[in-house]
């Protein structure tokens, strides 16, 4: 009995360390009707649309969880990755617990009472970025899941890190919906109505793909700004996007854009607007890495701290058509460099009135 | 005219999405009596007002549309054809759902009745999110075992409830005061004034607008995310 107590006591002390770090906790709930335990997300939305109905396939839970990043994938390849990434890494930050009680119900239910029915809390979880575990299983009611309702539980909280966690959102009334018309054969209707949907769930628009942009793991995360815009086909049309300034400890971002022209171009931190239009031209202004050689065709930029990028989008790679900035290269100053037929050239001479403010340019083989 | 419908438009938008989270509406309600099964709305129409409804015992379902309709046209024929567009909406969009009851809304609250009766929700609506989903859901025990005049008293009621909530009533207790008025024996004895007061007002939330087609710009916009165009009508 005394073990248990202490175990007992461990257990609910790691819970609350968990839980007191920070104030966004959600749960994943199921209804128990009978011996009978459903996932809340599925049975709230399926039974009450006849319209709505499960048929993601596959059989064990590994299978189903693949179905559903890959429906993601088509949905929002970006943040699929990022799902995927999550997925991963909460399997070391998850802690099971038997005979252990989660708390009650405290979210926004459905309209309907299902008779004979008993909502419970399943999981909890909080800010993945936190140390230790962040995630919480009732064991007990897991145990009693079907592979159906386990992945659907493993998504609810993907969804829900973002949604609840990050975006700050009051209650998981919305994502549960999302969960399972992702499980559903209305999946389809994601993609025609997602400017609908991200307003309902008032999700970031990462779609920047096109613009050869790379999220490498745990994007999503507090300080990434995008607003983009999408026409009626979901293509992504105009925006404006920015680099986080602040990353999370656990989260390691890779937004530097590579172009395909200046390889050896490092960008600190960037931002700026683009509209996709006939031409595929974007730009961007620009804080450059302080590094010992930072070149741009044959020009080291070092010096430069800020510049303005004038680039073209090409098959998923940018090309930079020019530099804008000041820049002193052997005794004349310039505000631009060019891409003239490959090779990068200075042009536009600099003011007089700004000399004094440009940045000595050497050569890279200097 | 145009700016001043534009700032109506803004104002009436902003409180919608302040309040719209759960997109769930108040539900259409009965009295349960050990004798009487009575729409909510005509039970506080006769506790209230002593209206009474015996024109209504003798109407069929289609007499009872025809009364409702006719009644609505009398003061403002653009509503009572865009309640019609509704009531096609509330046929293809309606679900009667087994083994289930619905919360007590919080506008039932204050509602006094019989000490042997009970208070219950049959009917919900809910805007969809996507536009696949159905819009009203019925508390099939309940619902099977009432008779003409509730069951379509509730349907009316929800037609009202859509109108008034996408022009910002807060909840479904006007609606079930225009309804109890609109639909009792004493409206045979109305004026367009009393029909201005006891009804319109009430279903548009204030009847800011004279004429319900001057807040066509405002609903219809509104009712198309229910899956429902106003061209239809």
């Amino acid at each position: 009995m005394a073990i248990n107590v202490a175990i007992f006591s461990i257990l609910f002390s790691s819970l609350t360390h968990a839980f007191f770090g920070t104030e966004e906790v959600f749960a994943v709930h199921v209804y128990k009707c009978g011996d009978k335990v459903e996932l809340l997300d599925y049975k709230e939305n399926y039974d009450v649309n006849p319209d709505l109905n499960y048929n993601l396939g596959g059989k064990s839970v590994d299978e189903k969880m693949e179905l559903l990043f890959v429906r993601m994938e088509s949905f929002e390849p970006l943040r699929a990755k990022m799902f995927r990434n999550w997925h991963e890494a909460l399997k070391s930050k998850t802690r099971r617990l038997k005979f252990m009680n989660l708390g009650r119900p405290d979210d926004n239910f459905s309209f309907v009472n299902w008779n004979g029915c008993e909502i419970k809390v399943l999981a909890k979880a909080t800010d993945p970025s936190k140390q230790g575990k962040t995630v919480f299983i009732n064991q007990d009611l897991w145990a009693s899941l079907d592979a159906k309702a386990q992945s659907g539980a493993y998504f609810n909280i993907l969804i829900n890190i973002e949604h609840i966690v990050y975006k700050l959102q009051e209650t998981t009334m919305n994502s549960r919906f999302l969960n399972a018309v992702l499980a559903s054969d209305q999946v389809d209707s994601l993609i025609k109505n997602k400017s609908k949907l991200y307003d309902v769930l008032e999700y970031d628009l990462v779609g920047a793909y096109g613009l050869g942009f790379k999220f490498n793991v745990f994007a999503g995360a507090n300080g990434i700004k995008y607003s983009l815009g999408f026409d009626n086909d979901g293509n992504l049309m105009h925006g404006r996007y920015e680099t986080p300034m602040r990353n999370l400890n656990w989260t390691k971002l890779d937004l530097t854009p590579k172009f395909i022209n200046a390889p050896e171009l490092d960008l600190r931190y960037y931002e700026g607007s683009f509209n996709i239009k006939e031409d595929n031209n974007f730009e961007m202004s620009a804080q450059l890495s302080k590094q010992e050689i930072n070149c741009l065709g044959n020009y080291n930029l070092s010096n430069v701290s800020f510049i303005t990028i004038e680039a073209i989008l090409n098959e998923k790679q940018k090309e930079i058509v020019k530099v804008h900035g000041r820049f002193k290269i052997g005794n004349e100053a310039f505000e631009t460099i060019e891409n003239i037929n490959g090779v990068f050239t200075p042009t536009t001479p600099l003011q007089d009135n700004y000399h004094e403010f440009a940045k000595k340019v050497p050569y890279c083989d200097e | 005219m145009k700016i001043f419908l534009i700032v109506i438009s803004v104002v009436l938008t902003l409180q919608v999405i302040a309040r719209e989270s759960a997109g769930v509406g108040n539900g259409g309600g009965t009295v349960i009596c050990p004798n009487k099964t009575v729409l909510l709305d005509y039970y506080e129409g006769q506790v209230n007002s002593d209206y009474t409804y015996k024109k209504l015992s003798n109407l069929t379902s289609e007499q009872l549309n025809t009364l409702f309709f006719k009644r609505v046209a009398l003061y403002d024929e653009v509503l009572a054809n865009f309640l019609r567009s509704l009531k096609d909406l509330y046929q293809k969009k309606k679900v009667e759902l087994d083994s289930a009851t619905f919360k007590i809304p919080d506008d039932f609250k204050n509602i006094f009745y019989e000490r042997n009766c009970k208070l219950a929700v049959n009917i919900v609506q809910k805007r969809p999110t996507l536009g696949f989903e159905k819009i009203f859901f019925i508390n099939k025990d309940l619902y099977q075992n009432l008779d003409v005049v509730t069951k379509k008293g509730l349907m009316f009621h929800e037609l009202l409830y859509m109108v008034a909530i996408n022009l910002e009533a807060e909840n479904s207790r006007q609606v079930r005061q225009a309804l109890a008025y609109l639909m009792s024996d004493q409206f045979e004895d109305s004026n367009r004034e009393a029909l201005h007061k006891n009804f319109y007002v009430k279903v548009t939330a204030g009847g800011f607008f004279s004429r319900f087609e001057s807040y066509l710009p405002v609903i219809c916009p509104r009712i198309e995310r229910y899956g429902h165009k106003c061209s239809n009508f």
